[in-house]
């Protein structure tokens, strides 16, 4: 690995049996199908994709949350895909996590100080005497009063809830935190607020992020590299500036269609190519292209046959068979 | 450092989205003892409980009496040289029944801890593991909760003689199945919450994470439960002590009410008194068990 | 325009009775829904955008009283009329779809059974002819092998699909409102287009009005006619959608426009982007509210008039108005 790289995943994939089959044999979910993809330091890298993509299947398997079924994940040069127990508990401190709902993510019986020192406690990282100190530090840093940390969760709004999961990541002086739609269970206004704290403690603390989230607009806010996801495979990855400016995926430019915006005109949809149907099931994904049933290119070869991630310059890669070669149908991807 | 960032213009220094810290923190247990206490038959049951426990431990010793003795005239109704009469062979019914709740109470309570804690036990591991471990767990919990359990109960106390520990054991035994179920669903329900997960990514571990994330969050539920078991605990041994299985060196309610079974008609004050004990203690516990249950039921809290 | 407006709320408020005296949680509000437009509600959690609807539909959570205003359904003040009235016009003239898909239809029967009932329950048709109807229905949201899927329960329908029942379900008998509450939140954004282009398309053809709530400027932009925004009990801004996203008067609407993120594409792309402006601070909690002006804590134009006068809800525009002081300057000057 590069001593830029933060984080690299390898050939991931993490497949769930959830009973038997129908026609015998066992019935297996794959969530995650095989990814690469490397993080810098530093950086942010964003995975967009819909429900059931398995965008926060990753962010799971990164944590070691849910069982890796194969490939490996490697932060700096400790393989933690292979870690178990202590071994695992000796490095955790440097990677932490962002939950989606700041409501469920807290203990309720845990005082915000407590919520927050927690990891220092279990993984003994410092002081226990200056724990409370750190976690009140933390506090402050995350733009909350030190002595905010005397109260339960329930006392704090969603906005405020969500800066308590950031201090307490924060306190094990992580290098890097995985963010799992971190501000898609909060209203507009406080959404803008935790995208600027994130920002900015990125900037101050050096941090690296993966940032998983459905919104595009959001992750371009964020995000220095983004991959599309679509049902446990990347379509497309490549550097934000690259993605947003010339995408080349059918399905990214679907996302792009639907996307809401203040200023559209009334009924800007229903004047755009508009993606059908629904993701087909991840238990038993189609054998060539997985976006082949609802892609309005799809040909009789992307249905047998499966595309690669094909590289396109600078870090812009596509999977898709006639990537480069089809029309997007919005006219701002023409212009690039 | 954030009033200096160029970006949030409209940002006052971020401190002041803090809420202004509380006088004294509110915590979630200071509250629910608000909520029970202002509930007047919750507030009853705990004096009732009180007063009971009072009596049966300082009781006989202010009264004095020893419950084994022949006192008075056998079957002479209460005010009749004893306050609450006395029994077929002339002991007292009030030093009976002050002395025969201490045991009476003991075998309640040592006995639901026991429900309580097989039941935690096992519903814990069935919920947290899931899989095979719960399937298994929760077909031994079956076996339990299929058999008649006063049955079960009279032939365990048949077999291992009747003794204080074998009652306590027999009645632990039938009672925990509930308890495991109930403790079982709750540790699904919250092993599925984010905070859960969060503890991990924090570096927990399975013991951990089972009891000191879990547990907590799965408590009311199963305090509640708890104080059924309790009552239901009690009433057990009363029946068991009526139908001769009880122990018959250790004076308890349910005894007095089996030896004097057969003057039920001449003489009512030797069934009725500890009946009536046994029935306020029920009733105290049940009322508690409510309260607790109301306070700890968000939906009964009104809060805007 | 001249034409009476299909619904029109008048003063409204809607208050809940607590130990430390009552607490208004709709505070005066007034608004007005056309005929066959669409009306978008918008405001953050909590600003009463939701409890609105439930007062129309008379469906307020125990405790909460309309104590004054009026709800004028065509004419008729829903505010008192019997609950017998009140259910023949739940159903037949306004109907409701939820942001739950999964947890708004009855898992125990199918789709066809549950819009069938609904049929013969509001219009009193045959079993037969509420059956037809059900498939009638299905078939108008798109759902594809409509006969077919008329025996399947629920759980047997993905996400969107379900959101597709819903609206099947409440179309079926011809409403002249539908109340959506955030019907699209809980779906991914290519369902949520189809959705909306679904509801705009059976809108042109049924001429039915619809009250959209959401949280989400770009819905409003996509479909609105007409927009409220809310702020803590307050409505604090109405008038044409198109006019309010150009030029809003309210600092809270304008606040709400610049914090919400950008998708940047094609040229524009390459460009950085400005920094996301924040509303700083966050709502005022019920029973706390402030004395004057209830955005004035957040508001970066407020001073100390705004700080203890209640705005008045002023004409700023066509058909626009605004509860803000600064914005009833402007209007004057």
């Amino acid at each position: 690995m590069s001593g830029t790289d933060i984080l690299r995943v390898n050939a991931l994939k993490v497949h769930f049996d959830v009973g038997r089959a129908p026609g015998g044999g066992r019935k297996i979910v794959h969530a995650v199908d095989g990814v690469d993809f490397t993080v810098r330091r530093g950086s942010s890298f964003g995975i967009v994709g819909e429900s059931g993509s398995g965008k926060s299947t990753i962010a799971q398997a990164i944590m070691r949350l849910v069982p890796i079924t194969d490939g490996s994940v490697y932060l700096q040069e400790h393989q933690i895909s292979g870690l178990e127990g202590q071994s695992l508990r000796d490095v955790r401190g440097k990677f932490q996590m962002v939950f989606q709902d700041p409501f469920s993510s807290l203990n309720p019986r845990k005082k915000a100080r407590a919520a927050i020192r927690e990891p220092l406690d279990l993984l003994d990282i410092g002081e226990a005497r200056g724990r409370d100190g750190v976690a009140e530090d933390m506090l402050t840093a995350v733009g909350l009063h030190r002595e905010a940390g005397r109260l339960f969760p329930h006392q704090f709004s969603g906005g405020q809830r969500q800066r308590l999961c950031i201090a307490r990541a924060l306190a094990s002086r992580p290098e890097l935190i995985v963010c799992d739609e971190p501000v898609s269970a909060l209203d507009v206004a406080i959404q803008a607020q935790i995208l600027n704290l994130l920002r900015q403690l990125q900037a101050d603390m050096g941090l690296s992020y993966v940032f998983i989230s459905h919104d595009l607009a959001v992750v371009q806010y964020i995000c220095d590299d983004v991959a599309v996801m679509y049902l446990g495979e990347f379509v497309e990855t490549a550097p934000a500036k690259s993605l947003f400016a010339s995408a080349k995926h059918p399905y990214t430019w679907s996302l792009m269609s639907a996307a809401l915006s203040p200023e559209n005109e009334r009924g800007t949809l229903a004047k755009r190519p508009l993606l059908g149907g629904e993701p087909p099931s991840p238990t038993a994904p189609p054998p060539g292209c997985r976006f082949a049933a609802r892609c309005p290119f799809a040909t009789d070869r992307c249905r047998a046959e499966k595309p690669a991630l094909r590289g396109f310059g600078g870090g812009h890669k596509v999977a898709c068979h006639y990537a480069g070669e089809l029309e997007p149908p919005l006219p701002e991807l023409k212009a690039a | 450092m954030m009033k200096s960032d160029p970006m949030t213009d409209t940002l006052p220094p971020q401190a002041e989205v803090a809420p202004p810290p509380a006088a004294k923190p509110d915590h979630p247990m200071r509250e629910t003892m608000k909520i029970f206490l202002r509930n007047k038959s919750a507030a009853g049951g705990l004096i009732l409980l009180l007063a009971i426990l009072f009596a049966t431990v300082f009781g006989p010793s202010m009264y004095g009496v020893d419950p084994l003795e022949m006192v008075w005239v056998p079957l002479s109704p209460p005010g009749d040289g004893t306050p609450l009469g006395t029994d077929y062979i002339g002991r007292d019914i009030l030093a009976g029944v002050l002395v025969g709740g201490r045991v009476t109470l003991i075998v309640g309570a040592v006995s639901a801890i026991m429900t309580i804690v097989i039941g935690i036990l096992v519903g814990a591991f069935a919920g947290f593991f899931g899989g095979r471990t719960d399937v298994a767990l929760m077909k031994f919990t079956e076996f339990f909760q299929v058999l008649p359990s006063l049955l079960l109960a009279m032939v365990l106390v048949t077999i291992f003689a009747p003794s204080l520990f074998t009652i306590i054991l027999a009645i632990g035994i039938v009672g925990w199945a509930q308890v495991a179920r109930l403790t079982r669903a709750e540790f699904m329900r919250i092993g599925n919450l984010e905070y859960v997960k969060a503890a991990r990514a924090a570096g927990a571990g399975n013991a951990y994470l089972m009891f000191r994330v879990i547990l907590p969050g799965s408590l009311p539920p199963i305090i509640v439960a708890s104080a059924l078991v309790t009552g239901s605990s009690i009433l057990f041994e009363a029946g068991l002590s009526f139908l001769g299985l009880g122990d018959p060196n250790q004076l308890t309610w349910g005894l007095i009410i089996g030896q004097n079974q057969n003057y039920l008609l001449d003489a009512w004050w030797t069934v009725t008194c500890p009946g009536v004990a046994i029935f306020l203690t029920v009733l105290a516990i049940s009322l508690i068990g409510d309260g607790i249950n109301d306070a700890l039921n968000p939906r009964a809290r009104k809060r805007a | 325009m001249t034409a009476q407006p299909f619904l029109e709320i008048r003063n409204l408020t809607v208050e809940l009775p607590t130990d430390s005296g009552p607490i208004k949680v709709l505070d005066d509000i007034s608004l007005a829904i056309r005929r066959g437009t669409t009306m978008g509600v918008v405001g953050e959690s909590g600003c009463g955008k939701s409890m609105t609807a439930l007062a129309i539909m008379r469906l307020l959570p125990p405790g909460f009283k309309i104590t004054s205003g009026q709800i004028l359904l065509d004419g008729e003040d829903i505010t008192d009329v019997p609950d017998a009235r009140m259910r023949e016009l739940r159903g037949n003239e306004i109907s409701m779809i939820f942001q739950e898909p999964m947890t708004s239809l009855n898992p125990v029967f199918t789709v066809g059974e549950q819009i069938a009932e609904a049929v013969r329950q509001h219009q009193g048709l045959d079993t037969g002819k509420a059956e037809q109807r059900a498939i009638e229905m299905l078939k108008a949201v798109q759902i594809p092998g409509a006969e077919a899927r008329l025996n399947s329960y629920p759980h047997e329908f993905s996400g969107g699909m379900r959101q597709r029942v819903m609206i099947a379900m409440a179309l079926a008998c011809q409403p002249r409102l539908i109340i959506a509450d955030e019907p699209t939140t809980a779906l991914d954004v290519t369902v949520q287009a189809q959705i909306f282009a679904l509801m705009r398309e059976l809108q042109q053809e049924t001429g039915t009005a619809i009250m959209l709530i959401t949280h989400d400027l770009g819905a409003v932009a996509e479909m609105a006619d007409d927009v409220a925004v809310f702020y803590a009990g307050w409505r604090i801004e109405s008038g044409p959608a198109a006019e309010i996203l150009r030029r809003p008067s309210h600092p809270y609407t304008s606040g709400l426009m610049s914090c919400t993120p950008r998708l940047r594409l094609g040229a524009s792309a390459a460009e950085g982007g400005a920094a996301l402006r924040e509303i700083a601070g966050m709502v005022p909690q019920l029973g706390k509210m402030p004395v004057g002006c209830r955005f004035a804590p957040r508001c970066t134009r407020a001073d100390g008039y705004c700080r203890t006068n209640v705005p008045k809800d002023v004409i700023v525009g066509p058909q626009h108005t605004a509860m803000c002081w600064k914005a009833e300057e402007e209007a004057l000057a």
